[in-house]
């Protein structure tokens, strides 16, 4: 007998069939009354037409949709904001910007920083000199950092020497000089000089070429030495102070010894305070010069990026918080697996075992 | 051969007496099989409606046909008398054992010949419910296997082997 899901059936047995269907069990008269009966004389609501939501065509399509926004998300953010707002041929025939000025120290610190960077954005564009004028009033870290071009590789040497004697005429001293004897040779100055005539130093020292860059930081130490000052003196307070106690003729041998050892630390701590504010001092009467010397002409300063833009931001946004939520979801789903399998796994037995119970039964039953 | 389905009143906006109506033949005719007791598959019918009167508001037409879902009543009605007999032979088998319990002749249909008759009483009621959805009901390999709870291979495969048995019994009856 060959039998498969379609339902064939051996064609022998069609003698068999036929007779049972023909020999079909009819309801009794009393029966059809009775149902009649059930169905007719109680109310029978109508079936509601429940709005079976299409979850899995649902499901289908929010995953689809899901990933396809995911993808156009990536694809936005992940492309440069900078690219293709202007072609780089066009960057070059940009004006040369005012210089920044960054104040980031607090004031109220009493240490005021200024940085101000001047640089040439493409090659062979000079940078005009112009230095920020140190306070005379106020002590101040006054840094200035040059990249001067000269034209041919044996100019170098020569431009070194002359910054060198510019730096002596004026005061200041070199603290650094570091020169490669190559084809296209760098030379590298760091000077000292007077905070007074640092202006005059940086309009030399850049005429020495094309002034390519320059980069100044003026530090406020005028905050620091007060405050180094009011320690001095009352460390000199409490000097005097102890060295009055000391001087007490009833003083017994006990009680002078620690008066000692405490006169002696508070020497030790004011020789300290003074070396330190003699070099804070020391540091804002001499102006610290870089001067670089190149024959190299400057790289094309890049382009920093433009600031995103509110719907970049907050594509950004969306994108890291459902990358979050992507994240704490799988951390759940790997969390509960276990538990879920177990309790899948308990459903199917539970539904296995109550159809093997049902077959069971019709199997008694006879 | 092939068992195709038999068309059915496929309610879609029916109502329940016309359900009950349509497939009331039916709906016995599986039992009468099942039970294998004309009067009891009677009461078990009328039983059957009953419930699906009381369920019929959470008929849903689209999950399956009227005389399935029915079907599919019956045979939970059914179950639970059998369950329900089984604990009341449990609880009174010691008097069950000394009276001798009367069984009540098999009947399964009018034209039935002694034979197929008698042999169709010694199936199981488990034979004899495939026998009834795929023969008599004529209802198709995949819904019985979903009414039933299997896959469509065993469904055919367990009629085949009720059949086989069948056959077995009327010649076994016939030889004795």
């Amino acid at each position: 007998m060959t039998s498969g899901p379609e339902g064939k059936v051996e064609e022998r047995f069609d003698e068999l069939l036929a007779q049972l269907r023909a020999g079909r069990p009819a309801p009794s008269p009393a029966l059809r009354e009775r149902v009649a009966a059930i169905a007719t004389t109680e109310s029978s609501p109508e079936p509601v037409r429940r709005r079976t939501f299409p979850w899995r065509r649902t499901l289908a399509l929010g995953t689809v949709s899901a990933v396809a926004a995911g993808v156009v998300a990536l694809a936005v953010v992940s492309v440069d904001p900078g690219s293709g707002e202007q072609p780089a041929g066009e960057r070059e025939a940009i004006t040369l910007p005012e210089a920044n000025l960054d104040r980031s120290a607090p004031r109220s610190s009493g240490q005021e920083s200024v940085t101000r960077a001047q640089k040439a954005p493409s090659a062979g564009r000079a940078v005009a000199p112009s230095a920020l004028p140190p306070t005379q009033k106020r002590l101040q870290d006054y840094r200035a950092d040059l990249r001067v071009q000269v034209r041919r590789p044996g100019q170098v040497a020569s431009a070194t020497s002359r910054a060198m004697r510019i730096t002596r005429s004026l005061g200041g001293y070199i603290v650094s000089a570091s020169y490669a004897r190559a084809r296209q040779g760098d030379s590298t100055l760091v000077v000292r000089v007077p905070v007074d005539k640092v202006q005059d130093a940086i309009l030399r020292f850049s005429q020495l070429g094309t002034l390519l860059s320059q980069r100044i930081e003026i530090q406020d130490l005028q905050g620091g030495v007060n405050r180094q000052s009011d320690r001095i003196a009352a460390l000199r307070t409490s000097i005097a102070s102890v060295e009055a106690d000391l001087r007490d003729p009833e003083l017994t041998a006990e009680e002078r010894a620690p008066l000692e050892t405490r006169l002696s630390t508070l020497r030790r701590q004011l020789a300290t305070r003074l070396e330190a504010r003699a070099a804070t001092v020391r540091r804002g009467r001499l102006s610290r010069v870089s001067l670089t010397l190149t024959t190299r002409e400057a790289a094309a300063a890049p382009v920093p990026p433009a600031p995103p833009g509110q719907f970049e931001e907050t594509l950004r946004d969306a994108v890291s918080v459902l990358g979050k939520v992507v994240g704490w979801l799988l951390y759940a789903v790997i969390v509960a697996s276990p538990f879920l399998a177990l309790v899948l796994g308990a459903a199917l037995l539970e539904r296995w075992r109550r159809r093997r119970g049902d077959l069971a039964l019709l199997e008694r039953a006879s | 051969m092939s068992l195709s389905p038999r068309p059915t009143l496929e309610t879609g906006t029916t109502s329940f007496a016309a359900a009950a109506e349509a497939h009331l033949e039916d709906v016995h005719a599986y039992l009468v099989y099942l039970t294998g007791d004309r009067c009891l598959a009677e009461d078990l019918t009328a039983a059957a409606f009953e419930k699906a009167l009381s369920l019929w508001r959470r008929f849903d037409p689209r999950r399956a046909s009227a005389r399935t879902w029915l079907c599919q009543i019956a045979r939970t009605v059914a179950l639970d008398h059998f369950r329900s007999e089984e604990r009341r032979r449990r609880r009174e088998g010691v008097y069950a054992a000394r009276e001798p319990r009367e069984e009540p002749e098999p009947t399964f249909g009018q034209g039935l010949s002694p034979a197929l008759d008698e042999a169709l009483g010694a199936l199981s009621p488990a034979d004899r419910e495939i026998i009834a959805l795929r023969v008599l009901l004529e209802l198709d390999a995949s819904t019985v296997a979903r009414l039933l709870g299997i896959s469509s291979t065993a469904c055919t495969t367990r009629l085949s082997r009720a059949l086989h048995r069948l056959e077995e019994r009327i010649s076994h009856d016939v030889r004795a």
